[in-house]
């Protein structure tokens, strides 16, 4: 496909669809407000890091983010609330525990969706898969072919949630395990290319399925000087998503990262550091009477 | 089907030009930011309740005092003061494995990943917790003999990866080369073989070494990289010694 038969197609997915809801969206003129809160690479920090910590002396902890997550909740219309992986190891908690608090205390706080890191798998893929059972949120990973692994038909390959009027599509995307975890400890898992699955997904999530806003939920990484596949190339050779959430990197954003996709439109990319320390938030606006193909976004001074 | 899309795009222009509340810019907005979860939120008071009984459990395992530190140690690249420990330590109890099971006597040296040393040892007294964060996988020290030919590939990945925690092995990194290798201070000979003491999740082609996949041997130890840590800083408390830094040069880098 030529470039500009796709700004064509593009144009036309903007046009027609604001033909459609013009006769009632003059009348109303009500903005829709979603509000992404986003953790990532929480490693078993179940409580604030010691007083004594250089880096993060009393900062984190999971009931305090509850409490900052409840008192969002009470304020923003549609909250929608995601981790990107690497929720187990680096504490204690992980070794005597194999992951059943932290998937519990998750729960409770009400996560609508997380993906699959590296370090879920550091106690094995049985372990993983009861704490997968156990989750009252779903897992989603859209790059691992879990087929005839513990973890098969356990995880989903995309997911629609629904907060509000909004429709809110969801891709998880994993790293490759290969040289990262022990096979033995991960067995038998393919590792799909998460451009591709990303790709392909967000389109049916968009196109198909009309979802307002298509979210990747990413442990990938944000961004690498080898050519190792990150958030940040992911963005660019995309079509479709509006949101990168990231892991891996222990990456903190100050502000989220904006990348053009392969129609010159802009992804938002962002990324909380690691254990618990910050919580990632995105609030984003769309005019009600627009429902274009992908957002255009521009920042808020 | 180009037809139909034409009548759509017309109709669309049509009502583009007809309705003026699409003046609306369809600029959409976000903003972005990090929240801190400090000491300034009063955590949720039902989930900290949820927590106490497992964090009571995990104290009682954990905050028992195994012994002393001189000075804080931490784990970075290309080498540091506790990757150097953690390095002599799986040499130290890999060789004792050696001589106890008889072995054939090859000369010995020890790898650890920096990465996987996640957290700092302490100054001061060295709770078991201490030693769980700094090693918090199960990882199992495994004996592996590689020829001098894979040895030198080894060096390669270190020198690759930016350093990694040795023992018994040196040399200095010149324009991103190794130069002036030593393994336990002689030249390395590329048919002769050599013990390598490391994890299984190296020797298992971990962090991308996957030059140790196919050694010429392989045995475990039966001892956890955690276990051989916690095991040696106990010895020392009981002939009232405290851990000291190591900052022998093993990976010297030059330029």
């Amino acid at each position: 496909m030529s470039h500009s038969r796709r700004n064509f197609v593009k144009t036309l997915t903007l046009a027609s669809a604001s033909a459609a809801l013009l006769p009632t969206a003059c009348s109303s003129n009500k903005d829709k407000k979603l509000t992404i809160l986003h953790t990532n690479d929480v490693h078993s920090h179940i409580d604030p890091f010691p007083a004594n910590d250089k880096k993060f002396g009393n900062k984190g902890g999971y009931a305090r983010r509850a409490a900052l997550v409840k008192k969002i909740r009470a304020t923003e219309p549609n909250v929608i609330l995601l981790d990107c992986g690497d929720i187990f190891q680096g504490t204690p908690y992980f070794n005597v525990f194999d992951g059943k608090l932290d998937i519990s205390l998750m729960s409770k706080m009400k996560y609508d969706a997380a993906t699959i890191g590296n370090h879920e798998f550091d106690s094995g893929a049985e372990n993983l898969a009861e704490r997968v059972k156990e989750a009252q949120f779903p897992f989603v990973c859209s790059n691992y072919d879990f087929t005839n692994s513990p973890l098969e038909s356990l995880t989903k390959p995309y997911e629609i949630i629904k907060k509000g009027d909004l429709k809110i599509g969801i891709i998880g995307l994993g790293i490759k395990l290969q040289g990262l975890v022990d096979p033995r400890m991960c067995g038998n898992i393919t590792y799909n290319n998460p451009i591709e699955v990303a790709n392909r997904l967000a389109k049916k999530l968009k196109v198909d399925d009309q979802c307002d806003v298509v979210i990747c939920i990413s442990h990938l990484g944000y961004k690498y000087e080898s050519d190792k596949v990150s958030d940040v190339e992911v963005a660019t050779k995309s079509e479709n998503i509006d949101v990168i959430l990231g892991g891996h990197t222990h990456t903190f954003l100050d502000e989220p990262t904006i990348v053009t996709n392969l129609n010159q439109e802009p992804v938002i990319i962002n990324q909380a550091g690691w254990g618990g320390v910050k919580l990632g938030r995105i609030d984003l606006t769309m005019h009600a009477h627009k429902k274009s193909k992908t957002l255009a976004y521009h920042k808020m001074v | 089907m180009q037809k139909h899309f034409t009548i759509i795009a017309t109709l669309a222009l049509l009502s583009f030009s007809f309705y003026s509340c699409d003046n609306i810019s369809h600029k959409q907005h976000y903003s972005g930011q990090l929240m801190s979860i400090d000491s300034t939120i009063t955590g949720n008071a039902v989930m900290q309740d949820y927590i106490k009984p497992y964090q009571l459990q995990l104290d009682s395992q954990m905050n028992r005092v195994i012994g002393v530190s001189s000075e804080t140690l931490i784990a970075k690249k290309p080498e540091s003061p506790l990757s150097n420990l953690v390095a002599d330590i799986m040499q130290d109890k890999t060789a004792e494995y050696i001589s106890k099971n008889k072995l054939e006597s090859l000369p010995l040296f020890s790898l650890v990943n920096t990465r996987g040393l996640r957290s700092d040892i302490p100054k001061g007294e060295v709770l078991l917790r201490d030693i769980y964060e700094v090693m918090p996988f199960e990882n199992q020290i495994v004996l592996v003999k590689l020829t001098g030919e894979t040895v030198l590939a080894l060096v390669d990945h270190i020198v690759k990866s930016k350093g990694d925690g040795i023992a018994g092995l040196s040399f200095t990194i010149e324009h991103g080369e190794a130069k002036n290798i030593k393994l336990n201070n002689k030249t390395i000979d590329t048919k002769a073989h050599y013990y390598l003491s490391t994890s299984d999740y190296l020797a298992n082609g971990g962090d991308n070494y996957s030059m140790l996949l196919n050694p010429i041997s392989r045995a475990n130890i039966e001892l956890k990289v955690r276990e051989a840590i916690v095991s040696h800083i106990e010895s020392l408390s009981e002939q009232n010694l405290s851990i000291e830094a190591n900052n022998n040069k093993r990976i010297t880098l030059l330029n």
